[in-house]
């Protein structure tokens, strides 16, 4: 991100250096929190380390001037998504510390593998198209060129191309969520139908009962 | 951009002065607090009553329904304050207006379905 002239960002080997030192601190944040979240033995505390993750994404978010996307990372994923998933394991038959949580040998392998894939797809991807990218720093109510690599990213510059250019995707959003919330229907109506129907069928109502468990947690 | 870095350098100075009084207070306590453990004073506290039973019980999924439908509108939320702050200034208002409707009436659908699924019904 390159400061206009008259505005004093002190450099370092052409880095700015409040920034530069913020982003190294939130990513040894978002490191440390990462692997306390895969290796601890706790669900409740890989919950809470996913926090620390999300945050740490929604921190950098704010540090490259998309203050309104970094908000609502917080909102929706600290404030809800998390708050799902707490959710998902209070719902589980599984008491807590007494679950076996390491994965096999195999699904370790697998894992290992998705995340060097995922991250080489994701430099690849950044460098190709932002690589060489120059961000314009827009300061006080400057207007702003529709999808122009500006900062900060304002709610109005994003509400305009949200608006105007992703109009479809937008609309599309809703429909996910009907989905999503259909399906949270169909697993919990099916729970509250076992439970008033008499109890003869006992074997049946553990594997029904274990089913939403599972869907609860991912 | 240099005033937008000043304006969260303030948020976080508020952030740490917090963190240090909390931290203050916490080890003055510690230090001048007198520390003799019974087992009466170890016991869980609950509202005065003993605590009895089990500590893990297993939730109804029904709570998991309103978590889900919480995460549904606050994602609707997250839509409309952009929304919100373009209404007054953008060029094809009407459109966008309308744009918006369609959004919110798809998840107004969702809560229909919801309520004559009855699930809003505290059962």
């Amino acid at each position: 991100m390159s400061a206009p002239a008259g505005q004093a960002v002190p450099l370092l080997l052409g880095l700015a250096i409040g920034p530069t030192i913020a982003a190294v601190v939130i990513g040894i944040v978002m490191v440390v929190a990462g692997i306390r979240l895969v290796t601890t033995d706790n669900v409740v505390h890989a919950a809470i380390s996913l926090m620390g993750v999300l945050a740490g994404v929604a921190a950098t978010f704010m540090l490259l001037g998309a203050e309104f996307l970094g908000w609502t990372q917080v909102l929706v994923y600290i404030g809800a998504i998390v708050v799902l998933f707490l959710f998902g394991v209070m719902l589980t038959r599984a008491r807590l510390g007494e679950a076996d949580l390491d994965a096999p040998v195999a699904q370790r392998w697998a894992a290992a593998g998705t995340a060097v894939l995922v991250f080489g797809l994701l430099t690849t991807v950044f460098v190709k198209v932002f690589g060489s990218a120059e961000i314009t720093v827009v300061t006080g109510q400057a207007p702003r060129e529709p999808g122009a690599l500006t900062s900060p990213t304002t709610a109005a510059d994003l509400a305009h191309d949200l608006f105007r250019d992703w109009v479809l995707p937008f609309e599309a959003v809703s429909l996910v969520l009907l989905a999503a919330l259909i399906g949270a229907i169909v697993l919990a109506r099916r729970d509250d139908r076992e439970h008033t129907r008499p109890r003869v069928a006992r074997p049946e109502i553990e594997v029904i009962d274990e089913e939403i468990g599972r869907g609860g947690e991912t | 951009m240099s005033d937008y870095y000043e304006n969260y350098l303030t948020i976080f100075l508020f952030v740490l002065v917090g963190l240090g009084l909390f931290g203050a207070m916490i080890g003055v306590a510690r230090l001048l607090q007198p520390r003799r453990q019974t087992a009466a004073k170890l016991a869980t506290y609950e509202c005065g009553v003993e605590a009895e039973g089990d500590w893990w019980t297993q939730q109804h999924v029904r709570y998991y329904v309103f978590a889900l439908l919480f995460v549904v509108f606050d994602i609707e939320a997250a839509f409309i304050f952009p929304w919100a702050t373009v209404m007054g200034s953008i060029a094809d208002a009407w459109a966008v207006l309308v744009e918006m409707f369609v959004f919110i009436g798809i998840l107004v659908v969702a809560l229909a379905y919801v309520m004559r699924k009855g699930l809003l019904r505290w059962m």
